[in-house]
């Protein structure tokens, strides 16, 4: 029976999402500001800058490999913001049935009491997923139609598994934080909030290392920024092995100033340690919602 | 658990509260609303009554009175932090779940989302409550067809009249055929048309065999659908029985202010 229950509220909490279209957009803002950014003017400053860049140290005629570079940065942002923002949003509806008295109404059904917060974890990672899986396919029609698809199948499979990974991780992260929220208004204000802070924190608009430092240090304590860093190393490595082809330093500075590697006080973190971080991440906060889930429980009887 | 649902095997008694207490801590805001200095309230402070089958049972009282908790600790959404109350011979306490196998807890609040159907939210709520496919269809036909909700089941809740979205909401509520329904201040802020439905449903529902539990502040909504009552004042429990006892040869606001009187050592 429970498992049939937790089937249902998935489903419902999952349709009364994706049936908000205007929540649907909104969860899309961050990673739409960074397309629009990136199309207004970021893109053409970047381009500009590294080929100029590259001018400097005598390699000419590399604008199109230039520009799949900056594509693909462009788009490993609006994807690590989609994997944050998406879930955030669809968390609204634990807000919602709160507020409106429904989960009273699911408390007093006769299920066991796991399967309500269960189904919203559940109905959270699958509209981060779903919503996820079809900006990823815009990532990937747009790279093939701007002629930028340098992606080998490792990278399209590593793109799938930084979706799945990172969908689960933030939403055990936002799950846990947004059960803590009451009321309507201050969910919503978490949402302008980290809407607007996310893209900045992650080294979506810009790259990370043009921060100071302690903001630096600061955001490798965020599980985004593994995310983004997963991302870009899945969609901006093909690019980059044709400009090393041109210019290895050159090539070695981008990547370092991309942040495809960090460099985390003193170590360095590959691909596989951003995989662990984020799933140290997801466990730790699923741990932390079993924790609350428990206290709560005892406090309240 | 179908067996327990549609056929409780029970006694006379179907509510047993039993010396309940609740105390709730104040906040600052709360404080200051309550122009009080002290940090806990006490909600509920040694109630016992009883129910029985079949019958409609008001708890009456002025607001704060302790109505709503007593409610939500029959309905296992808050423990008492003394006492217990039996539902269908199952303690709130040891046996929330059973308890909430033959309950049905509703408020004149619509929860309902606009673009799902009335179907859709039945089959939903069937599964909550692990209502078999089988079951669940037929008993939504007999619902449906009852309450007139037969023709409107696929349309989307947002175009509905006040009144048939009631009707859903009510039914919806009662998906598993509960033996026991638990109704928080069923007219409150409704009109008079949309109060009509839901008085209408309630008596349709004793008619049924239903018992039904009902908190009010309206001495009008007790004198016509109560078989007994038990009138709460201050979280204590003032007076508790049948109307007439209740009542003597007084109306029932007559009785409650005399008895509110009694009670605080003041008038209103």
């Amino acid at each position: 029976m429970n498992g049939y229950a937790l089937l249902s509220l998935t489903r419902r909490n999952l349709k009364i999402f994706l049936k908000d279209k205007a929540n649907v957009f909104f969860s899309l803002l961050a990673p739409l500001i960074v397309l629009a950014l990136y199309v207004l003017f970021l893109g053409r400053l970047q381009e500009d800058g590294l080929l100029s860049a590259l001018e400097g140290m005598g390699v000419t005629g590399a604008e199109g490999l230039i520009s799949d570079f900056s594509d693909s940065w462009m788009l490993a942002g609006c994807m690590s913001c989609a994997c944050i923002t998406v879930p955030l949003c669809a968390c609204g509806i634990m807000i919602q049935d709160k507020t409106r008295g429904i989960s009273s109404d699911l408390f007093i059904s006769p299920v066991a009491r796991w399967v309500t917060p269960a189904a919203y974890f559940c109905s959270v990672v699958a509209a981060g997923l779903v919503i996820g899986a079809v900006v990823l396919c815009v990532c990937f029609v747009w790279l093939a139609a701007a002629g930028a698809w340098l992606l080998s199948f490792r990278d399209v499979l590593g793109c799938i598994a930084s979706l799945v990974l990172s969908v689960v991780s933030s939403s055990t992260l936002l799950v846990f934080v947004v059960g803590f929220f009451r009321s309507q208004g201050a969910f919503t204000a978490l949402n302008v909030i980290f809407g607007t802070v996310v893209g900045f924190l992650i080294g979506a608009y810009m790259p990370i290392t043009y921060f100071p430092e302690a903001i630096q240090q600061f955001t490798f304590f965020l599980p985004g920024s593994y995310t983004a860093g997963l991302f870009r190393n899945f969609m901006m490595r093909g690019p980059l092995a044709e400009i090393a082809g041109l210019s290895p330093a050159f090539a070695q500075g981008l990547e370092s100033e991309f942040s495809l590697t960090f460099d985390f006080f003193g170590a360095e973190v590959g691909i596989g340690d951003m995989f662990l971080a984020l799933a140290v991440a997801a466990v730790l906060f699923a741990a932390l919602n079993v924790l609350v889930a428990v206290l709560r429980r005892r406090k309240k009887s | 658990m179908q067996e327990t649902m549609s056929s409780p095997i029970c006694g006379e008694e179907v509510v047993r509260a039993e010396n309940l207490r609740k105390t709730f801590t104040l906040s600052r805001k709360q404080q200051r609303l309550e122009h009080t200095s002290f940090t806990r309230k006490v909600a509920v402070d040694g109630l016992s009554f009883s129910a029985y089958r079949g019958e409609i049972y008001g708890l009456l009282g002025p607001n704060g009175a302790g109505k709503t908790t007593t409610l939500r600790i029959l309905s296992t959404l808050i423990a008492p932090d003394s006492g217990d109350a039996l539902v269908c011979g199952h303690s709130v306490l040891r046996e929330p779940q059973k308890v909430r196998d033959v309950i049905g807890f509703m408020t004149s609040e619509l929860k309902l989302e606009g673009f799902f159907t009335p179907s859709y939210l039945f089959d939903f709520f069937g599964a909550m409550h692990g209502v078999e496919k089988s079951v669940l269809a037929k008993r939504k036909g007999e619902l449906f067809e009852r309450f007139g909700i037969d023709r409107f089941a696929e349309v989307k809740v947002r175009d509905l009249s006040t009144g048939m979205l009631q009707k859903v909401s009510l039914v919806v509520a009662i998906v598993h055929d509960p033996a026991v329904i638990i109704f928080d201040e069923p007219t409150n802020g409704l009109d008079v048309l949309t109060a009509k439905v839901v008085i209408d449903f309630l008596a349709e529902l004793k008619s049924m065999g239903k018992s039904i539990l009902l908190s009010t502040h309206i001495f009008s909504l007790v004198e016509k659908l109560c078989d007994r009552v038990g009138i709460i004042i201050d979280g204590k429990m003032a007076a508790d029985g049948k109307l007439a006892d209740v009542c003597g040869e007084k109306s029932l606001e007559d009785a409650f202010f005399d008895l509110y009187k009694c009670v605080k050592g003041e008038t209103i």
